[in-house]
């Protein structure tokens, strides 16, 4: 049994973290445009050492403009969701836990096609209203959730699987009596669709977003640990759980918030890169957290390669591309737990 | 053993200092990189300022040379207008004229490759609200490539928005003629159909679930100008309808538009057999009309199908003219049936 | 808080042994649940004292439903009591934060399912988590305790076994090595016989017995099993729907009549060699 040390725990993430540029790389060189390495590799230095000058119209164009920002968006959306997965799954004490079993997507589903009914001209009103659905079904479902005035997983598990159902139908009330056509677009942002481009600024703040959420995780990662042994044995050790339980919540709940105001509700991620991360390196959260978000960007980025390039220049939705090779993975998992 | 190393921890300061910092860190370099991410185009010489008809205000570099279309009626009337060496990409659902099958293809009209358009370095792209979505048009907007959009709600729309592609394209001559032909032809229709009842139909867009046509919609007017009226009243555009409503309301014809004749015969063959569907006089007597895709598309094509319909529910009216003679290129082989025909 | 350390020290450094000091001292404790909007209560646990010593197993005796647990959630500062006082060395039990009472205090349970796959080893290395911080990683000081924890228990050879494969016994011997691992003054065990056999019990409560002795802990152990807790306590608290009955040694406690009524069965007491009292069912009479 390996003792899991700091200097285990950056070994791993680092020797992820190669993985993830190698895989961003091939992201940036694929595509309906092809660039050779070589023009990469000079383009990106050029870029780096002040000489922007010399780059290429059309590689600041399809590069800098379009696939930078969409791979950029990828890595933040992937590692959100599966932390956010890893979360949950410790906090429901449930291994079946995704980022949307507690109802954050399709309140954020609700939020957007609102804005698109409301006011569908202004660009920011998507990802603000759909984050605002999402934080208001956060507080609705902590006030459903409670027993005790504690978060209890039991309840609050069911509390958020009937809020989802909730919100799913009056989204499709709103989207079979409406008569706006642009509510159309609707179904692809429903699928996961990294293909609309964001306003620079709004990058930035899921950036910030996430670190900070995650942080705020990730100092809760050995409380987890104890918390998935036993709640009552967890507080016996000092454990303040309802704390911990508020702020695990609270922290993920805005990951999924943030990542699906974006990029609509991308599936598989948040569930099955934590539990294969567990099968790859160990169940403890202190190296899960950091495993996960690096893992996940890895699977979110090689999807939205495979969407883009596989059939092109059709693009698939990117929540398309996790499904189809999400369930042959999700089915592997269970035979093998079941062994 | 060597149990003297210390504690392992990360201390919990050093960590919010971390974080903090690269927060800091990333919104003091996003202008920066905002900058560098601006739209990357050499500036064009002229610049003609236009409102397209969803009201938003566009920036057309003049002339327009490289148009790409996102959706085939567009790509349609640019080869109408005679631009169609013009176009250097459209979808893939882009099928008239012929050429149009040759050109660059960009994706389908509600997820284009944003990479593709931008490849092909146009001038200006096309849209219409009934079949893109706003967001491919702020993404290619944010690239710093022009969007017009056109959002014909009627046939007389249609053709002015025609005449308006032809000003901003620098066509007007050729756009005139077009648009001017097909209103005469649409007021002889409207005078050989005076005085006359329209006939109730209902236009079946969509079989299962049962989907047709609202009354804000060209298609409607369309119905209207071939002498008929849509059995159905509604607000949505494309609204699912309930098929006892539709039985109870006893349309006279059934409408398809379709350019698969054969799949639209097997399904209505199936339809006979159905519960509800056999109950309808229309499909019983075989009072059916197929018209092809171009009813679908507001482009010139549409008064040609009109003029179709027109003949297939008041054939009385055109009795006197020869039954040959139909505008429509060989291609386009419409099906229609009157009350006698075979089904 | 040091007086524990200094006491242990005081004792270490002159070589002989302190006069055992007084860790817990329950005094006219009572308790009393309440549902919510209702003032009656549902059920109470009436003033209770008794003191326990360093080096001293105490068995708090009785049937199901006389208030044991609850006496031993007062004693672990999870409850705080209704009227009299709790204390841990003369503080307060249930006013300590949950992480100071963690590194003086262990309790051992009936153990909550685990959702995930977990390594014995690393079961036992969460008990150091109270003497940690947060974001804090195990240092070599940790694996050592833990890896004596294991050996105190004569569990060793369990520590790179799945939880969920090993024995109910041998997961028994695990659990109470991660309250070992707390290094606590207090070992506090609910019902730990429940599901062992007649061997396992009386390793269990000799293991208890020695390590009593051997680290210092006062043992606190809820149970009703009549003839364990006469064989190795030293002072029992017997205690009948919610009432403390007695307090004192077993030969001061198991009286015939006393027992008879507390546990409505016809026993008879005899006394054993080195003075202990031996209990004996008569099955007909």
């Amino acid at each position: 049994m390996q003792p899991l040390t700091l200097a285990r725990t950056v070994r791993t993430c680092a020797l992820l973290v190669a993985v993830l540029i190698v895989v961003m790389l091939l992201a940036l060189r694929l595509g309906a445009v092809p660039f050779s390495l070589t023009d990469l590799g000079q383009n990106l230095w050029w870029l780096a050492t002040g000489h922007s000058e010399k780059v290429s119209t059309d590689f600041l164009l399809i590069m800098v403009d379009i696939r930078l920002p969409r791979i950029l968006l990828g890595v933040l959306v992937g590692a959100a969701l599966s932390v956010a997965g890893a979360s949950f799954q410790a906090l429901l004490r449930n291994p079946l836990a995704d980022p949307y079993v507690l109802g954050v997507s399709s309140g954020a589903a609700l939020g957007a096609i609102v804005a698109l009914l409301i006011a569908p001209m202004l660009p920011l009103m998507t990802p603000l209203a759909a984050f605002l659905g999402a934080t208001a079904t956060i507080a609705g479902v902590y006030m459903l959730g409670r027993r005790e005035g504690q978060l209890d997983s039991g309840t609050l598990l069911l509390a958020g699987i009937i809020s989802a159902s909730f919100l799913s139908a009056i989204i499709m009330f709103l989207m079979t009596t409406l008569a706006s056509r642009d509510l159309r677009g609707i179904a692809f942002w429903l699928m996961g669709d990294l293909s609309t481009a964001l306003p620079p600024g709004l990058l930035w703040v899921l950036v910030v977003g996430f670190f900070a959420a995650t942080g705020a995780i990730f100092t809760t990662a050995s409380d987890l640990n104890l918390l998935l042994a036993g709640e009552r044995e967890a507080m016996h050790l000092g454990v303040d759980v309802t704390r911990v339980k508020l702020v695990v919540y609270v922290s993920a709940s805005v990951l999924t918030g943030l990542a699906v105001s974006v990029s609509g509700a991308i599936g598989y991620v948040g569930l099955l890169v934590p539990h294969v991360m567990r099968m790859l390196f160990g169940s403890d959260y202190r190296l899960l957290i950091p495993t996960s978000a690096i893992g996940g960007a890895i699977a979110v980025v090689l999807a939205d390669t495979l969407a883009r390039t596989v059939v092109a220049p059709t693009e698939l939705p990117v929540g398309a591309m996790t499904a189809m090779a999400g369930a042959p993975v999700f089915i592997y998992l269970l035979r093998r737990r079941l062994q | 053993m060597a149990g003297s190393r210390k504690s392992d921890w990360v201390p919990q300061w050093p960590t919010t200092v971390l974080v903090l910092a690269l927060s800091v860190f990333a919104t003091l370099i996003a202008p920066a990189v905002a900058a560098q991410s601006g739209p990357h185009r050499a500036s064009p010489p002229t610049i003609l300022e236009v409102t397209d008809e969803t009201g938003r205000m566009v920036r057309v570099p003049q002339p327009v040379r490289r148009i790409v279309s996102l959706a085939p009626n567009l790509t349609e009337t640019l080869f109408a207008l005679g631009l169609g060496d013009r176009v250097v990409g459209d979808t893939n659902y882009c099928d008239y004229p012929a050429e149009a099958l040759s050109k660059a293809h960009v994706g389908g009209p509600l997820n284009p490759n944003l990479e593709e358009i931008a490849a092909l370095h146009p001038d200006l792209v096309l849209a219409t609200r009934a079949i893109n979505q706003l967001a491919t048009v702020r993404s290619i907007q944010r690239l710093g490539i022009a969007v017009y959009a056109t959002d014909p709600r009627s046939v007389e729309q249609v053709l002015s928005s025609t005449e308006r592609l032809g000003g901003l394209l620098g066509a007007e001559q050729r756009a005139a003629t077009v648009v001017a032909d097909l209103r005469q032809r649409l007021e002889a229709l409207r005078a050989r159909l005076s005085g006359g009842e329209p006939k109730v139909v209902l236009f079946v867009t969509w079989v299962d679930p049962l989907i047709s046509v609202g009354r804000d919609t060209f298609l409607a007017d369309a119905l209207r100008w071939a002498g008929a009226r849509t059995v159905i009243d509604a607000r949505q555009d494309w609204p699912n309808v309930s098929l006892e409503l539709v039985v109870r309301l006893q349309p006279q014809y059934l409408v398809f538009s379709s350019d698969q004749p054969g799949q639209i015969q097997h399904q209505i063959a199936e339809l006979r057999g159905r519960p509800g569907w056999r109950d309808l006089g229309a499909l019983r007597g075989n009072r059916i009309i197929v018209l092809s895709e171009a009813f679908s598309r507001p482009a010139p094509r549409l008064v040609d199908t009109i003029e179709q319909l027109a003949r297939a529910l008041h054939p009385e009216r055109f009795a006197a003219d020869r039954p040959a003679a139909l505008r429509s290129p060989a291609r386009l082989a419409p099906m229609y049936s009157a009350a006698r025909g075979a089904l | 808080m040091s007086a524990p350390d200094t006491d242990r020290a005081k004792g270490e450094a002159t070589g002989q042994s302190a006069p055992d000091a007084m860790r817990v001292n329950v005094e006219q404790a009572s308790y009393a649940y309440t549902k919510r909007g209702h003032e009656a209560s549902m059920f109470t646990l009436e003033a209770t004292t008794f003191q326990a010593r360093e080096r001293e197993l105490v068995a708090i005796l009785g049937p199901n439903a006389s208030g044991k647990s609850t006496l031993l959630r007062l004693v672990a500062g999870d409850l705080a009591p209704l009227s009299g006082r709790v204390e841990l060395d003369g503080f307060e039990t249930s006013r300590l934060d949950a992480r100071t009472r963690a590194q003086r205090i262990a309790i051992v349970q009936q153990e909550s399912p685990l959702v995930f796959p977990l390594r014995a080893g690393d079961y036992v290395l969460q008990g150091r988590h109270p003497h940690g911080r947060s974001l804090w990683f195990e240092s070599d000081a940790d694996f050592t305790i833990a890896a004596n924890a294991l050996a105190q228990v004569g569990a060793e050879h369990l520590r790179d076994r799945w939880m969920h494969e090993i024995s109910g016994g041998e997961k028994q011997r695990v659990v109470l090595a991660r309250a070992l691992a707390q290094q606590p003054l207090v070992l506090l065990l609910d019902e730990p016989t429940l599901h062992l056999d007649i061997g396992a019990q009386v390793e269990l409560l000799a293991r208890l017995r020695r390590l009593a002795g051997e680290n210092r802990y006062t043992v606190i152990v809820v149970t009703h099993e009549l003839g364990l807790a006469a064989e190795f306590a030293d002072q029992i608290v017997l205690l009948h729907r919610g009432k403390c009955l007695r307090v004192g040694t077993p030969a001061a406690v198991y009286q015939r009549e006393l027992l008879e009524q507390v546990f409505e069965a016809p026993l008879e007491v005899e006394t054993g060699p080195e003075g202990r009292p031996r209990v004996l069912i008569q099955g007909r009479r």
